[in-house]
Formats: C-alpha cells, structure tokens, sequence
C-alpha cells in the first residue's frame, strides 16, 4: 500500500506550538467498554442548545427514547437528546434529567462493511426536487438523532450542511493534548466512518472534494482509514465516491485541527472573522459526528454513545472508553480505575481547553455529548505557576494562529472575535499569563454591557409606548366625554348603543379568553405537579370567561334582533 | 424584539480554578531564568573588564546590583506589593549589572550606589514596574549619572599605564596605531560572545543586533568615521545586551529592524559630532521612545481582514 498522498497546495499552518501531545498512554488502542451505570444524567444546557424536558417523573423509559428537544426559533426540532438506556426518570430539573438505569447496556454499532448495499440511493439522475425533498428528509434525520458536532464546540450539525457545499472535510485532526478519542474510533470503525461520508454523498451528489484529514502522528488510524478505503475501493458501486476522498495525513502542530485552521491548510482559504464555513461552500465535521450520521441516516440510530478518552495519571487503567451519553464522571473515572488518593484535579477535555470541573460535583455531572476527555491529574500534573508582569517579549505573536497580537490585547484589557481561545500563546508564555482567560473575561464583561443596554433600551422603548397608550386613552376619554356631551344635548340615549360590528369583536375577544383559559387549565391538569389551588384558580377563569362569552352572544343576538 | 438572556455560568464548572494550566514543557525559557541567561553572557566581558581594569569592576557591579534591588524593594514597599515574587524574577538586579558594567572603575562608590537606586526607582518601578516602563532603566541610570557627575564618570584608566585618561582621549584617537586597540577591542569580542550565545539559546533576536551593527556602519560610511569604530565604545555591549531589552524595543519584525538601525545610525551620528565618552545612551533612548510609533507603524494585519 501506497503513503499516504500529502496534497500539493497543502501549505503548513502559520503559527501554533509544539508541545507533548501526553497521547502514549491512551494512544490507538480500540475502545473498552464499562459496566452498566446506575444513574444516567443528561444536562439541558449546551453552547447552542437549550433542550425542554418531553418526560415526567416517574416514567419508564426505553432505551433510544427522546427525553428532551432543543426547538429553533421557528418552533422546529433542532436537536434531541436521547435515553441511551432504558429505565425510569427519577428528577427533573431546570438543569438536568435524571434516569435509574434497569438494562443491559447495548453494545457499540458494528463497523460497516458495506456488503448489504442499496444501488437505488446513489443513483445521480434523480430529478432535483426529489433530490431536495430527500436532503430535508435527511437533516430532518439528523436533527432528531440529536447529533452536534462531537468534536467539542456542539454546534448542530445539520446546520453545517446544505445544498451550496462542494467540499466537505472530515476533521480526524485530533491536536490537543491527552485527546486520542477521535483515534480510537478511526482504528476500531473506520467502515463506520465511510459510512457517513456516502450517506453524505448520497444527498449531496455535487460535493466534488472530500478531505479525510489526521494528524501524522496517528498511523494507526491512517492505516486503518485507508485499509477501509482499500476495501472500498474493490467494490465497483462505490468507485465513483471512492476517487473523491482524498486521505490527507496533516503536519502535527496545535492547533491544526481547529476549524479554520484545517479549511486554511486544505484549501488555503481564509474564512473571515466569525464566518461560517459553509458561506464558502465548506463543510468541516468531525469524525465521531461523521459516524454518527451515518448511523442516524443509515440505520436511524440516535446519538446515545460516544468515544471518550478517560486519562491522566490519578487512573491505574487509563484508555479510551465507549460511554453512554449521561454517565456521571464519577463512574467512569471509578471504572478506569480512579486512585482517589492520587486525584488532585478533574479537568473536563483536553490538556489546553479543558476545564476543571468541581470536584465536590462529580457524581453530579454526566458526560455530555461534546465531551471527549475527561483527565484525572495529579497535583504535579498540572502546574499552576505564578503569573508575572508581561515583558513583552512576543513570544505569543509568532504562535498565534489567527495572527493577532495576544500581547497587546493584553496590555489594552481588550478582545478580538478573531481569537479560537486555543491558548497557544499561553503555552509559550514565559510570564505564565493566563491570556485567554483575560480575554474572555473581557469579552464577558462587554457583553455584559451591551445585553444590559440592550435592556435599557428595551424598556424605554416599551416605556415609551405605554406613556403614548396612556395619552391616546386620555384623548380618548376627553374626546368621548366631550360627544358625550354635546350627543346628551341632543340625542340622548343613542350614544351608548354599541354597533352590530363592536359587538362581533367583543364576542370573538371573550371567546379568545375563553380558549385560553381552557388551554391553561388542561396544562394545569396535565402537569402532575400543579397545586390544588393554582387548579381551582384556572377554574375560575374558565367560568368567568364562560359567563362573558354568553353576555357577549346575547347582547349580539339582541342587536341583531333589532336590527 | 427578541429577549437576550443573561449569560450564565454553567453550574459545574469549579470556578476558582477553571481553566487547566499547561506545564512547562513547552516553554523555551520564563521570566526569571531569561533574566538569569542574560546575566550569565555577561560573564565572559566581566572577566575581561577585570583583567584590563582590575578588581573595581566587580565591585562597581555588584555594588550597582545591590542598590538596584534595594531600590526595587523600597517601592514595592511604598506600593504595598509582594517584594519576593518581584526579585525573584532578576530584572532589578539584571539592570543593576548592567549599569555597574558602564560605571567606571574607579568611580566612587556612591555613583554605583546612587545609580543603582534611579534604575530600578525612576526608571522601571515609577512607571509601574516590570513591563510598563517606556526607556531603558540602566541606559536612563547611566545618563542622569553621566549629565549629574560628569567629573565622577569619566575618570577611566589607561588599561597600558595605569593613568588617569582625559574625558576627550577616547579610543578613537588611537585608531592609526594596530594593536594598541587591543584592550577595548577584546571587551567588545567578549560580550558578541555572550551575546551570540543568547542568540543561539533564543533569548534575544538577531534582528536587534544585528540591525544595530548595520545603521551603525551605514552612518560611519556617510559621516566619514572609519569602519573599525564599530569594536570600540560598548557597541557590542549595547547591541546585545542593551538593545534587546524585551520591554523597551519594538514587537513587531519590522519595527524591531527600524529600531535598531536607528539606534546604530544616532550612535554613530553622536559619536562624529560629540566626544560624549558614548553616544550610545542617549540613541537607545531616543529610539524607545519612537518604539510604541513603530509598533503602531507595522502592526500586523490578522488573518481575517485578508
């Protein structure tokens, strides 16, 4: 078998660090697995997402059920969360399900081996529109698996796609220290992997480029991706996909594999600041939410499992571990064997953009599905020198990937959009400057401000209307007291007869209540958790709007009448 | 109008300590061990400064070192700051040797004393100590003792007789005479020692230097003065070592070129008009205080606006 093929117009990635990747240990090896979990806890907030509980307490749950959904503006599915296993709900909060786990855990998909193949959906001479309607089905498909992107931001990944892409990339860059989840699901299902790529392919006949890029230090995967693609490659339905996928091995620095970074070196296009790749017609998905599209568009199989890389040197059997979405990182840890007396500092992802999560909390917080590694460190594992004065010295500019000049933004106590927060120039720093925590800060602080002045303005806006409301009412009442008087001057008991079209609307008014009203009191009822009284109040609402909506009717029917 | 929500914090994360520290493996140098580097490349020329002018330069040095981190400790007392984590790093100290090594050695030792004070109190710790100070604390030193005392500071001795030498019987009168250079020109190869040396550990650019070496000779070639002058003086000296002060030079590729031809071109320009034992101070502090204007010349555009 051949190298693999380095593109021509690959040009190395300006900027970024050299650092110990810390990947020995977990390297390349195919995942294990864990035993059941007793507990499983989904968190209702992401970055993008926030998802409305579809359960009740108390229910009993099958595995692969949807528990919440994450609603656009629009009031379409944007994202489901899913039960990975079955069981029974148990608490409900603003923050969080919980679900008493009762089964079996399943065990991972099989990689895909393309023997049971379908000629029909790759036929290229379907007529566009059912081409169109087959990609809304597609995303629909997607969205509902509740896949987002698994690489760490969690952006939903059907919003990455649509119809103007002509390359996709399939980020295997995994560049940040300790991570070596996205490796091992190269080594253990690349057919799965492919899989998605040709689902992909098939509702997008037009994507002319796709780039498998990984890291050079990753020749398992390599290997492995390209056996699978060997494999492929026999079979003469797939020849046509097959000559489009063009294996890219990428020079290994921090942090080829951010988004902007690989589109950069692959096409050696520079997206602008905070543009989305696909206005170029670029879509950049990761690995693991390639596979996993593939399983949703394949097989129909949600997003209950995921990859994640249990590391760090408080865990005697460090690896990478296959969880169901919702394990409490205290039964994983404990299952990789957690030396608790060692553990000194539990840092949610990777070795730069990780967060260290509260150590009181860990039985408390479930593995998400961005979550990709969880590092049990040690106290000396993760030094936390003194910050000193900056000397300015500029060591972060030459590091910096998106070109900025950390050191001034620094000095200025200011902020750029353009900055990925991939920390480079803090690992270069020789004054131990947390600079990126600076700049978020600073960010966070500004907008701040503007969601308050956006608040301000809000309310004088509304203020503003109510002072007019309140003006024109009064107008209103003046103009009508003075017909008033000068009707009662002449004619004296017809000013007060409402018109037959007055009296239309209030009947419809009163019967919009009365709708209302009723819809309230069945949530009430619905909602096991509502009070007695809060009942017997919408109960009351009920009837009152009743009695308005017959006054209502006969003062109409009356008028008519006399009409 | 669609309701902005206010940002909340996500409820697990431990906030006193969000955000993992890398460790030090990545890095190259740190503050304090920079500091230390530098003060190990001046070794070599402190050796040969003794073997020409005897045990009073190790005592001007130290003695400068001295009061420098005196000094430093005194404003951060005033400023009620932590003094260990601020010595520690060696700045104060490393602007003290450096203003030892440009004292005379003969000079009295209230020079040394009174030198070292202004370096690390006006010129670093007034402006906010380490990073925030616009000139050179040793070069701003050398030239209020040079304007104050200017009897006290030139009183160099012959390195040959052991004489009192005139303000004005600078080297550069014995230039036509091979040889007779000798003691200036193997101070000055001492210190390129030290200072390739910081080059090759990558602690100072070469653009500095090397900069500085060429507007010199540019300038020498336009005014008339002969090439050679670029050994003598503290050429080398201030090209590495005094030149490539992180704080005080500019941040950019660029502007770090500009800066250091125009700090060889003005020593050289000084040096034809005035017999000011060196001109070199006051060219390094005219260009600091053009640094911040050449940073704004040839800030670099980041990625985005291509």
């Amino acid at each position: 078998m051949s190298a693999v093929p380095l593109l021509k117009q690959l040009k190395p990635l300006t900027g970024g660090v050299f650092i110990n990747s810390h990947k020995s240990v977990t390297a390349e090896t195919a995942y294990q697995f864990i035993p059941t979990p007793p507990q499983l806890i989904y968190h209702l907030h992401n970055k993008y997402l926030q998802y409305l509980p579809k359960v009740v307490v108390g229910e009993q749950i099958q595995a692969q059920q949807v528990i919440a959904t994450a609603l656009t503006e629009t009031q379409a599915v944007s994202s489901n969360l899913h039960a990975a296993l079955s069981g029974q709900v148990i608490e409900i909060t603003q923050q969080r399900i919980i679900i008493a786990v009762s089964s079996e855990p399943d065990l991972s998909p099989q990689n895909y081996a393309f023997d049971d193949y379908k000629p029909a959906l790759l036929d290229h001479e379907t007529s566009s529109h059912n081409l169109l309607e087959r990609e809304q089905a597609a995303l629909q498909k997607i969205r509902q698996a509740g896949i987002i992107g698994l690489g760490g931001a969690g952006f939903p990944s059907a919003s990455k796609l649509n119809r103007h892409l002509h390359t996709l990339v399939v980020n295997g860059v995994e560049c940040e220290p300790y991570i070596t989840a996205d490796a091992a699901l190269m080594v253990a299902e690349p057919g799965n992997i492919l899989l998605g790529v040709i689902e992909l392919l098939k509702i997008y006949p037009q994507l002319n480029s796709i780039y498998i890029a990984i890291e050079d230090n990753k020749p398992q995967s390599i290997k492995a991706i390209q056996t699978a693609l060997a494999q492929l490659s026999l079979k003469t339905q797939y020849a046509q996909c097959v000559h489009k996928i063009q294996l890219t091995a990428i020079k290994t620095v921090y942090p080829a594999g951010g988004e902007r970074q690989l589109i950069e070196q692959l096409t050696g296009r520079a997206l602008k600041i905070r543009q989305p790749a696909s206005d170029i017609g670029i879509a950049c998905l990761n690995i693991a939410s390639i596979a996993a599209i593939g399983q949703a568009l394949a097989f129909g199989r949600p997003l209950t499992h995921r990859v994640v890389t249990l590391t760090g040197n408080a865990l005697t059997q460090p690896g990478n571990y296959y969880l169901p979405i919702g394990t409490s990182f205290g039964v994983a840890l404990t299952a990789a064997g957690l030396n608790s007396q060692k553990l000194h500092q539990v840092i949610n992802g990777g070795g730069l953009m990780g967060q260290a999560v509260d150590m009181n909390k860990l039985d408390s917080i479930g593995v998400e599905a961005t979550t990709h590694c969880i590092i049990a460190a040690t106290a000396t594992e993760f030094a936390k020198p003194n910050e000193r004065p900056c000397i300015q010295c500029d060591a972060c500019v030459p590091v910096c990937p998106e070109h900025l000049l950390p050191q001034k933004l620094f000095q200025t106590n200011d902020y750029s959009l353009a900055c990925i927060e991939c920390r480079a120039c803090e690992v270069v720093c020789p004054s131990y400057i947390p600079l990126v925590d600076y700049f978020t800060a600073a960010k966070q602080q500004d907008r701040t401000q503007f969601i308050k002045q956006q608040r301000a303005e809000q309310a004088k806006k509304r203020y503003d209307a109510r002072k007019q409301r309140l003006a024109q009412i009064a107008r209103k009442q003046a103009a009508v007291a003075v017909t008033i008087q000068q009707s009662t001057a002449i004619k004296p008991n017809q000013s007060k007869q409402p018109t037959l079209r007055q009296l239309k609307t209030q009947v419809n008014k009163s019967k919009n209540l009365l709708r209302q009203a009723q819809a309230a009191y069945l949530q009430l009822q619905k909602n096991q958790a509502s009070t007695a009284e809060s009942l017997q109040q919408a109960q009351h609402r009920v009837e009152t709007s009743q009695f308005k909506v017959d006054q209502a009717e006969q003062a109409l029917s009356k008028a008519s009448q006399a009409k | 109008m669609k309701k902005i929500p206010l940002v909340e914090l996500e409820p697990h994360i431990d906030l006193d300590n969000r955000h993992a520290r890398w460790s030090n493996e990545a890095k190259h140098f740190n503050v304090p061990t920079t500091m230390l580097k530098v003060s190990m490349a001046l070794i070599p020329g402190i050796i040969v400064l003794w073997y020409w002018y005897g045990n009073g330069v190790w005592l001007q040095i130290l003695n400068a070192g001295f009061w420098a981190c005196i000094g430093e400790s005194i404003v951060l007392k005033i400023r009620q700051q932590p003094i260990i984590p601020a010595l520690s790093d060696y700045s104060a100290l490393l602007a003290g040797l450096l203003l030892g090594i440009c004292l005379p050695a003969q000079a009295p030792w209230w020079l040394g004393c009174w030198g070292g004070l202004t370096a690390s109190m006006l010129g670093k710790q007034l402006f906010g100590g380490l990073g925030q100070n616009p000139f050179n604390p040793a070069m701003l030193a050398y030239l209020i003792l040079l304007l104050g005392f200017p009897i006290e500071m030139t009183v160099w001795l012959d390195p040959y007789s052991g004489a009192d030498m005139q303000t004005a019987a600078t080297p550069l009168d014995r230039l036509n005479t091979p040889g007779a250079l000798w003691p200036w020109v193997s101070v000055q190869l001492a210190f390129l020692i030290g200072g390739l040396w910081l080059i090759q550990q990558k602690i100072i650019p070469y653009a500095l230097p090397a900069g500085v070496v060429i507007g010199f000779l540019i300038i020498t070639a336009l005014v008339g003065l002969p090439f050679t002058s670029v050994i003598l003086g503290a050429s080398c000296f201030g090209a590495f070592f005094i030149a490539t002060d992180p704080v005080t030079s500019p941040n950019t590729q660029a502007a770090k070129w500009l800066f250091a031809l125009g700090v060889g071109g003005l020593t050289a320009y000084i040096r034809s008009l005035e017999h000011f034992p060196d001109g070199f101070a006051f060219a390094i502090i005219l260009m600091n205080s053009l640094a911040p204007w050449f940073d704004q010349l040839f800030q670099p555009k980041p990625s985005h606006f291509k």
